[in-house]
């Protein structure tokens, strides 16, 4: 069989199709070696013809296996060939999609919503323009005290509204309308009538939390807020409760929580007062609840390392297009 | 405040942890320590005294009181023995008091034989740690009193007093005093005054009079302790715009016990620098000496509202820490007698403690709450209702940003310049913190306005949504609604602008579930009064709904965007969010689409330039029946080619039929009752 290797060796160095063609032609063409052979073959004895046929045959069929086989190698090389023309710079930029963008606050707020709907926490809204007694003495702060003065409030000319300082009013409105247990939030806007800087400006995002049972304790509050600035800040934080003062909570406590800067102040909480469930309509020996506290522009600043709040009202494209 | 860490460590004899430990005790137990900060031989710490506790603890004595509880060590009691009164006591001075609610309790001793000189430098190293200046020995004494015992001291020259007579009343209107300082106050009807014979002598609890102040020639004084009513010096104090130290501990009120023991520390010092001073005549006022509380504690209670575990030995053990002291409801003092029941008696001092949490918030910081174990809350498991607003508003956020656009937050106030662009009143704010925020925002548009104009230097198109909250007065009530706008610019041709901002109030709608919307040019009387004077009068449109307003969409008014000094045009939509997030639907139906092929009919028709699309939209429906699926209008032109003052519209008409296929015949019929019906409307087909 050098015959048929030799023939192999030619079909592969065919460089294209055309070549390929030719000797393809050359052996199995209407003049073809091959083709004459076979066709001669009637000119043979029978001895001869009975031993040549199957060669013959065999032969025709390698032949034409291994050209197809070349054939469809130089055929994928070839369109290799073709595309490899086709060429393009990839590291030049792409299109620039046109996209729109979330303000981060919203970003924020849609976390911090999704970390207590998880944790079975409803979320309710209530009025940016509230009423004196919602605001204050619902929330045991009552008029010509001192622990008004913690506030600065924007006041209507209609005397008995204001733009709400905190959203603790949102918390008596609910508890007005339903019964214990109670597990809420209630974000929104807030308003103090301070001067603005870099840290304070005359309104930001608040989101206050309130659960309320026949035995909730300051034990529950550490686990729930524990569990809350865990999934917020994504690792296991470390807090600690220190006491503090709101007219609304007794014990009152302020949460710090453990940071690169050593311990940062994050959220105001404490026990419902007494006289809070009274004026939500509730009998403040059968209840216990925990209410807390925090501002969400504080929350991106910290998260997306914003120096200055008062970007975040700006409407600044350049800022915006960054989240 | 500021706390001498050496004034706190001379109440106690054994030492006290170092000022950094100190810190961190008073932090986690008491009031937070803001800053620890080293001054020559002493170190000063700047103590965030809480709100509720400013009424015993703006003094060393009430923070050394607290240190005594966190540390176990006894406090020295700086308190003297009683002094010596004078070989007898004359009947100097008389002091009335008007209206005994002016003030509670007065106190004061009259001494003779004074000597005015420097204080000892101990006295002076004192003041100095407080920034105070050291000016002479009584003076002296009456600010270092206030520092250490929170009780505010005042001074007179006895001689000076005309009448040796003191009344003790509010002022009127208009009546003056001229006090140490030298600056002279209008006193208004809240201030409390001392008056003497002929003249006011002294602004009660805030500051002294000129007229009766120490001087180098005082030989006879008035130590004067006394409690103020606390409601009238904070009211007096921002009226005046004077908060002095003392005004700030008479505005909490204190232990009404403290007055005669200022005296006695006060004399106690005087005899320093003069040994041989007589106390010749002790004055005290006090009608209605402050009762003593008693509170009713439950131990079970202190656990449960804790989530702790705490005996009542340890209980029982901080409370008398702190000086409550303890007794069983049958009176008993052994621990086993207190059973869950005692009762516990308020300090004098601790003017906070009222009812039982007060007390439970004593046990709680004492015993920290660092050691309190975190435990999970036990309750049914119950989904939380969705909030249906607050799901809506995310929805409507995210089809914004999926159309390229960019969320802002603006203020919710508006500049007074802005008052003239609206026709009704807007809710103004009483107490604005500027011009710029002298009114409630009656639509989001402004704010959005303000964004374009200051992007317009950096960016060239510009696509801006915001939802909010926005106030109006409607009658007599008073609205407060959340609304949601759009607004693109970058597009100068006008009508590409406007039927792009149209074409994504639309698809905003519908991808809401809502379908049952139109477009309406007409503005009504009202709808001119609330929406008129922002839009383009001849580019804009009201969104109903069921007839009733939803939204508008336009250009906005060249005159308002010049005011904004907004180059170009500016389209926006502004909605009615409450109404949106109310007929939205989240279901969506699946429509399966029908076997049979559509028949694709062009036509287009010659109308004069007023005929709005709606009108040929309408005739068509009016005749075609259920197999027009679709009209879609393609081309719309005017100019070269068609004659003076007329459009062409060009719509693909879509025909399908659920049924069969539908023959050429049977659309050709209905083809030429639409040409029929536009041609009654006196316009061309072609």
């Amino acid at each position: 069989m050098e015959e048929l290797d030799k023939i192999k060796k030619e079909i592969n160095s065919a460089s294209d199709l055309k070549e390929l063609d030719g000797i393809y032609k050359k052996y199995l063409g209407k003049k073809g070696e091959v083709a004459l052979a076979l066709r001669s073959i009637g000119d043979l004895s029978e001895r001869e013809k009975k031993e040549r046929a199957p060669q013959l045959q065999s032969l025709k069929k390698e032949i034409e296996e291994e050209v197809l086989k070349r054939s469809s190698e130089l055929k994928s090389s070839g369109a290799e060939e073709a595309l490899r023309g086709e060429w393009l710079d990839v590291t030049a930029p792409g299109k620039k999609a046109e996209l729109g963008h979330l303000h981060p606050l919203t970003q924020i707020q849609q976390k911090v919503n999704e970390i207590f709907s998880s944790l079975g926490f409803e979320i309710v809204e209530g009025p940016e323009l509230e009423t004196e007694w919602y605001n204050f003495d619902a929330l045991n702060i009552p008029k010509d005290h001192p622990s008004r003065d913690i506030w600065d409030t924007f006041w209507m000319q209609d005397k008995e509204l204001l733009l709400r300082t905190h959203t603790s009013p949102v918390q008596i409105r609910h508890m007005e309308k339903h019964q214990p247990p109670i597990r809420i939030i209630a974000p929104g806007r807030v308003f103090r009538h301070e001067a603005s800087d870099a840290s304070h400006d005359i309104q930001f995002y608040q989101l206050e939390g309130l659960m309320v049972d026949k035995d909730m304790s300051v034990a529950n509050f550490k686990a729930v807020i524990n569990e809350f600035l865990s999934q917020l800040f994504g690792e296991n934080v470390k807090i600690r409760l220190r006491p503090s003062f709101f007219p609304f909570v007794e014990p009152g406590f302020e949460v710090d929580m453990y940071g690169p800067k050593g311990w940062m102040e994050m959220l105001g909480a404490g026990m419902v007062h007494p006289n809070v469930f009274k004026a939500a309509g509730y009998n403040p020996v059968n209840w216990q609840g925990f209410a807390f506290g925090i501002g969400l522009d504080r929350i991106a600043m910290m998260k997306y390392k914003i120096d200055d709040i008062r970007l975040l009202y700006s409407g600044d494209l350049r800022f915006l297009k960054q989240f | 405040m500021k706390f001498s860490y050496n004034w706190l460590q001379s109440f106690f004899s054994e030492s006290l942890p170092e000022p950094e430990k100190l810190a961190e005790l008073l932090t986690m137990h008491s009031f937070e320590v803001e800053e620890v900060e080293k001054k020559d031989e002493d170190h000063i710490l700047a103590i965030d005294i809480l709100p509720n506790r400013a009424h015993d603890c703006l003094s060393h004595l009430g923070v050394a009181k607290e240190i005594a509880a966190l540390t176990d060590s006894k406090l020295k009691n700086p308190s003297p023995g009683l002094a010596r009164l004078g070989r007898e006591s004359k009947k100097l001075l008389q002091v009335d008091i008007q209206d005994k609610s002016l003030c509670p309790r007065y106190t004061a001793y009259v001494v003779e034989g004074v000597k005015i000189a420097d204080s000892p430098e101990w006295i002076k190293e004192r003041l100095a740690s407080m920034n105070q200046k050291p000016i002479s020995n009584i003076v002296d004494i009456t600010n270092y009193i206030m520092w250490e015992l929170g009780q505010p001291l005042h001074a007179f020259d006895f001689d000076k007093i005309n009448g040796a007579n003191m009344n003790i009343r509010l002022a009127k209107q208009g009546e003056k005093l001229e006090t140490l300082d030298g600056a002279a106050h209008d006193l208004g009807a809240d201030a409390i005054i001392i008056e003497d014979e002929s003249r006011i002598i002294d602004l009660a609890g805030i500051k002294g009079g000129a007229n009766t102040q120490i001087d180098s020639s005082t030989k006879t004084i008035i130590f004067q302790a006394a409690i103020f009513d606390a409601a009238r010096i904070r009211k007096a104090a921002q009226k005046l715009g004077i908060k002095t130290d003392a005004a700030v501990r008479y505005m909490h009120g204190f232990d009404q016990n403290l007055p005669p023991q200022a005296l006695e520390r006060a004399i106690e010092l005087l005899r320093e620098t003069n040994p041989k001073v007589k106390i010749v005549q002790k004055i005290d006022i006090y009608p209605s000496p402050q009762k003593s509380k008693k509170i009713a504690i439950d131990t079970r209670y202190v656990n449960s509202l804790l989530g702790t575990d705490i005996s009542k030995k340890k209980m029982k053990q901080i409370l008398e820490k702190l000086g409550f002291g303890l007794t069983s409801l049958t009176g008993g003092f052994k621990i086993k007698d207190l059973g869950f029941k005692f009762t516990v008696a308020v300090p004098a001092y601790r003017l906070d403690i009222d009812a039982a949490q007060d007390v439970i918030e004593e046990i709680g910081r004492i015993y920290g709450y660092e050691n309190i174990k975190p435990i999970a809350p036990q309750g049914t498991l119950a989904v939380p209702r969705r909030n249906e607003q607050v799901f809506w508003r995310s929805r409507a956020r995210d089809i914004l940003s999926g159309f390229g656009f960019s969320e802002v937050y603006n203020y919710s106030m508006i500049p007074k310049s802005q008052e003239e662009d609206y026709a009704f009143p807007l809710l103004e704010l009483t107490n604005p913190i500027s011009d710029e925020f002298q009114y409630l925002r009656p639509w989001l548009m402004h704010g959005v306005l303000k964004n374009i104009a200051s992007n317009k230097k950096y960016f060239e198109a510009i696509k801006l949504f915001e939802i909010g909250r926005v106030f109006f007065q409607e009658g007599e009530d008073i609205i407060e609604e959340e609304n949601f706008i759009f607004a693109l610019t970058g597009k100068e041709n006008a009508a590409n602008g406007f039927y792009e901002v149209k074409g994504y109030a639309d698809e905003f709608l519908k991808k809401l579930g809502i379908n049952d919307f139109y477009f309406d040019p007409t503005f009504s009387e009202e709808d001119e009064k609330y929406h008129g004077l922002l839009l383009h009068p001849a580019r804009r449109a009201i969104i109903r709904a069921d007839n009733n307003f939803v939204g508008f969409v336009g250009e906005v008014h060249p005159d308002i965007l010049s005011k904004f000094g907004v180059e170009g045009k500016v389209y926006c939509a502004e909605f009615n969010f409450d109404k949106i997030s109310a007929a939205a639907e989240e279901e969506h139906i699946y429509q399966k689409p029908s076997k049979y092929p559509e028949v694709v009919r062009d036509i287009a028709v010659l109308v004069p330039r007023g005929t709005m699309v709606v009108e040929a939209l309408n005739a068509i429906n009016s005749v075609s029946g259920p197999l027009l699926r679709d009209i879609d209008l393609f081309d719309m032109f005017e100019g070269e080619n068609l004659p003076e003052g007329m459009k062409n519209l060009a719509f693909h008409l879509i025909f399908q039929s659920d049924k069969k296929t539908l023959t050429s015949q049977e659309v050709d019929e209905i083809m030429s009752k639409i040409t029929k019906v536009l041609e009654e409307n006196l316009w061309e087909v072609r």
